[in-house]
């Protein structure tokens, strides 16, 4: 039992780190936000169902800025502190389009693929 | 920001981030960008939550393995396949160093041995040759 425990943490695992540039490029569509901001709301939009760690996003936002899909600002929040905030380019829009058509499309093919084959009778 | 937080919670984030410098294998400029990015945000969260310790900000901000694995899944194979390639290059040229220094450590040791024995004088024989005098040889020598 513990063994498909851990299959199933690890194939939720390869899901999040796979659809993390997606949700994260979703954000930046409503505006420019820190890591803290996207952290949170990934958890709150998600009923805390799809909850990455905040330091798991920073490699993400890296490989998106060195795309230049999203481009990153310091800005001075109270005297001593800086926040680094992100902003989504038009590059990046354009990926995030596409992104989604990949994502429902691959969606669907999946969907099809368990509904031909039986389906998930512990879902239904 | 890391001078206003108390010492022990300074040294157990040095280490910290010293373990997710060592979970990536990047170059030194992405490194560099998320750990300085990580080190922000982890300032950030630690002046709103003011008695958080290690184990809330590793809870919160996930441990290195995570981190790492993030950046993998995102990061091009090629990439890292040329990072790990560069890695055991260095890994090698430094052992090859060490190699050829204890090679020529060993061979001057043993040239210094070699002519250290050639240098030897070997012995010298001392004959030591003892001339018997007989008493009354002696008592004769000393009524002259």
């Amino acid at each position: 039992m513990e063994v498909v425990q851990i299959a199933a943490n690890n194939s939720q695992n390869n899901f999040k780190k796979g659809a993390t540039a997606l949700i994260i490029l979703l954000f930046l569509r409503e505006g420019d936000m820190y890591g803290y901001q996207i952290a949170q709301l990934m958890k709150e939009r998600s009923d805390g169902d799809f909850t990455v760690p905040e330091g798991s996003l920073y490699p993400a936002l890296y490989k998106l800025i060195e795309q230049g899909f999203v481009s990153d600002e310091k800005r001075q929040v109270g005297k001593r502190l800086t926040r680094v905030y992100y902003h989504l380019e038009d590059r990046g829009r354009q990926h995030l389009e596409q992104l989604l058509n990949d994502y429902y499309t691959v969606r669907n093919g999946i969907d099809r693929i368990i509904n031909r084959s039986g389906g998930d009778s512990s879902l239904e | 920001m890391i001078q206003a937080l108390n010492n022990e919670l300074s040294k157990e984030l040095k280490l910290y981030y010293r373990d997710i410098e060592d979970s990536l294998i990047c170059g030194r400029k992405t490194r560099n960008k998320i750990l300085s990015s990580i080190r922000d945000a982890v300032s950030d969260f630690i002046s709103s939550n003011p008695n958080a310790d290690i184990m809330t900000v590793k809870s919160h901000f996930g441990s290195p393995k995570e981190i790492a694995n993030q950046y993998y899944s995102n990061a091009d194979s090629d990439e890292i396949k040329a990072e790990i390639n560069i890695r055991k290059t260095i890994i090698v040229c430094v052992l090859a160093v060490l190699l050829i220094t204890v090679i020529i450590y060993t061979i001057s040791m043993i040239m210094v041995t070699i002519r250290g024995v050639k240098d030897l004088t070997g012995y010298n024989v001392i004959t030591i040759s003892a001339t018997y005098q007989s008493d009354t040889d002696v008592s004769n020598s000393d009524l002259k």
